[in-house]
């Protein structure tokens, strides 16, 4: 039997989905969510084979649930007209249905999805999630996961970023979460005009630097409002002189 | 066609008399002062007057075709000096062709040089001076009625835009949902066909309306909720409470719909709880005031800063009544609260 997760925020919505997958035989609903934090939980729980995804929900969106699940399942995407999202969707090969989805079309992607083992490669899923969670960024935060539970970071409340083997680490005043992206990820997503890339491992908030001072030879140290010291690169102090207009 | 003619005579008819008595004058003087037999002061004189006239109209040619940019006044300036020492040259041949010039006669005229020309330039001068201003006002006139029309059209345009704002995303989305119904309400699906063609049908009639009844308003935001709570009915809750005494009061269409529309967008994904939105109405003095509000979880960020999806909304009080501290937002324990102050429409 194959299991499928639903995670739309109207029943009504997911009542279509539920109807048109009777016809497969194989195919079963192991559960329906409202929301993307119950979507991360029952993902979990369950380990589906297949989720029909939603993108526009209650707090967190579609593209940061999946960012949030560890071991992703292959997804459906459902959504009324976005053209943006398409436009990555599409250029991705990821599958997605519009609303008001027809029932040839619905068929045709789960008939697609079961002749490929695996869909959709997994670069593929990264990619459209890297476009879609940086305009997330840019709409100021960023989903993160600690233990079972799931934060949201405003991104003034960042004060650095730290490189953490294939992690990064966003360090808060309430602490620091790991995050499974790349610094130049943040590098690009992130307003320039606030955060800087200073150091190979080290991007920072510049609001929350209160001293630079010379280090060893060409390179510097940034003092934070909180006593951290960070080190600044030659190139990332060039980077600073620029912004900071000094 | 009459009253054109007659309304250049009116026009014409100071210009011919200065004309006739600029003759009359110049014959009287040459007779009177110098001396000059009669025939002859009235021949010099018809002469003259009839040059600088035929140059006055060319100098009116011109301008009206012409003027430079710049230096116009060097323009003018150097075009009646030509004129000027053109007309006196002029005189003298038409008198000599006439044959009315004797020897004590050409050296009166040549003499006289200095004094005809002078007059002849102050009269090009001041005639082409008259003719740049007049040029310049109506330039002036035409200038500012098309800007004037420039920006009532602009205006009309961008408020027809902001007041037709209907979001693809609600269409799509009900249809939806009725797609749905079919297959599980069939009655439910036919009562929501109803709504939602009863609700773009007002959409559409209200987009050509300028001023509306609060009732009006009123019962179209019933429509548009009516289809909201088939989509998230689970989780939506609307409170009415409105001043019965303003339900007569005229305002713009289409603008509590959106104030609504935004408070449940705002509603429905900033929180994963059930959703409240308050609406209420009341008389301030000569202003209406509407406040709606929607809970707000705090470890949101408000999206897109303060700007809260209003900035349509905004520009358009803004165009309809030239202020822009009509619509503010506050927050109050989870809440935000969206406050419209509706001046009394004059």
């Amino acid at each position: 039997m194959t299991k499928v997760i639903l995670i739309d925020d109207e029943p009504l919505a997911r009542e279509v989905i539920k109807a048109y997958l009777k016809y497969f035989d194989d195919i079963e609903v192991v559960q329906e969510c409202g929301d993307g934090f119950e979507g991360v939980k029952a993902i979990q729980q369950h380990q589906p084979d297949l989720i029909f995804l939603d993108i526009q929900m209650p707090k967190i969106n579609g593209f940061e649930m999946l960012e949030l699940v560890d071991a992703k399942p292959s997804v459906i995407f459902i959504t009324a007209y976005d053209s943006y999202a398409i436009k990555a969707f599409e250029a991705n090969a990821v599958d997605y249905l519009l609303k008001p989805v027809s029932e040839e079309r619905f068929r045709e992607a789960v008939l697609k999805w079961k002749s490929k083992v695996s869909p959709t490669a997994p670069q593929r899923m990264e990619s459209v999630l890297n476009t879609m969670s940086a305009t997330a960024a840019q709409q100021n935060r960023i989903v993160v996961k600690t233990g079972s539970k799931v934060k949201i970071i405003p991104v003034h409340d960042i004060q650095y970023i730290e490189a953490d083997d294939d992690f990064v680490k966003i360090h808060t005043p309430e602490g620091a979460f790991l995050k499974n992206k790349t610094m130049n990820f943040y590098e690009q997503s992130l307003d320039p005009a606030q955060f800087v890339r200073v150091h190979r491992s080290y991007i920072i908030h510049i609001n929350q630097i209160t001293k630079i001072e010379p280090y060893q030879k060409e390179t510097h140290l940034a003092i934070l409002r909180d006593g951290t010291k960070i080190a600044v690169s030659k190139t990332g102090y060039v980077k600073l002189k620029t912004l900071l207009g000094i | 066609m009459d009253s054109r003619l007659s309304r250049r005579i009116k026009r014409a008819s100071p210009i011919v008399g200065s004309v006739v008595i600029w003759g009359c004058f110049q014959t009287w003087l040459l007779n009177q002062w110098f001396g000059v037999e009669l025939n002859l002061s009235a021949y010099d004189a018809l002469i003259s007057v009839n040059w600088i006239v035929l140059s006055c109209a060319l100098l009116e040619l011109i301008i009206s075709r012409y003027t430079p940019k710049t230096s116009k006044y060097q323009f003018v300036f150097g075009l009646s000096l030509v004129v000027a020492w053109g007309c006196y040259w002029l005189s003298y041949q038409t008198l000599e062709i006439l044959d009315k010039l004797n020897v004590d006669y050409t050296l009166f005229f040549q003499r006289s040089y200095p004094i005809r020309v002078g007059a002849n330039f102050l009269i090009a001068c001041g005639w082409s001076m008259t003719l740049l201003f007049r040029k310049q006002v109506k330039e002036l006139e035409e200038s500012a009625s098309h800007q004037v029309a420039t920006e009532a059209l602009v205006k009309e345009a961008e408020l027809q835009k902001l007041q037709l704002q209907l979001q693809p995303h609600f269409l799509f989305n009900s249809l939806n949902s009725i797609n749905a119904l079919i297959l599980v309400q069939p009655s439910k699906a036919r009562e929501m066909v109803q709504q939602l063609s009863d609700f773009l049908r007002a959409t559409l009639r209200r987009a050509d309306e300028q001023w509306i009844t609060l009732a009006q308003e009123v019962t179209y935001l019933q429509l548009y909720l009516s289809i909201e709570k088939v989509r998230f009915g689970h989780r939506l809750e609307v409170r009415m409470n409105l001043d019965e005494q303003i339900q007569l009061w005229l305002i713009p269409p289409l603008l509590l719909q959106p104030l609504v529309e935004n408070a449940i967008k705002f509603g429905l994904y900033g929180t994963t709880d059930k959703v409240v939105i308050d609406l209420h109405t009341q008389r301030e003095g000569d202003s209406l005031s509407i406040e709606i509000s929607n809970p707000f979880d705090e470890d949101m960020q408000p999206v897109e800063g303060s700007g809260f999806g209003l900035s349509g909304l905004r520009r358009r009080l803004y165009l309809l009544y030239s202020r822009n501290d009509l619509l503010t937002i506050r927050m109050e324990e989870n809440k935000f609260i969206v406050r419209l102050i509706l001046p009394e429409k004059y």
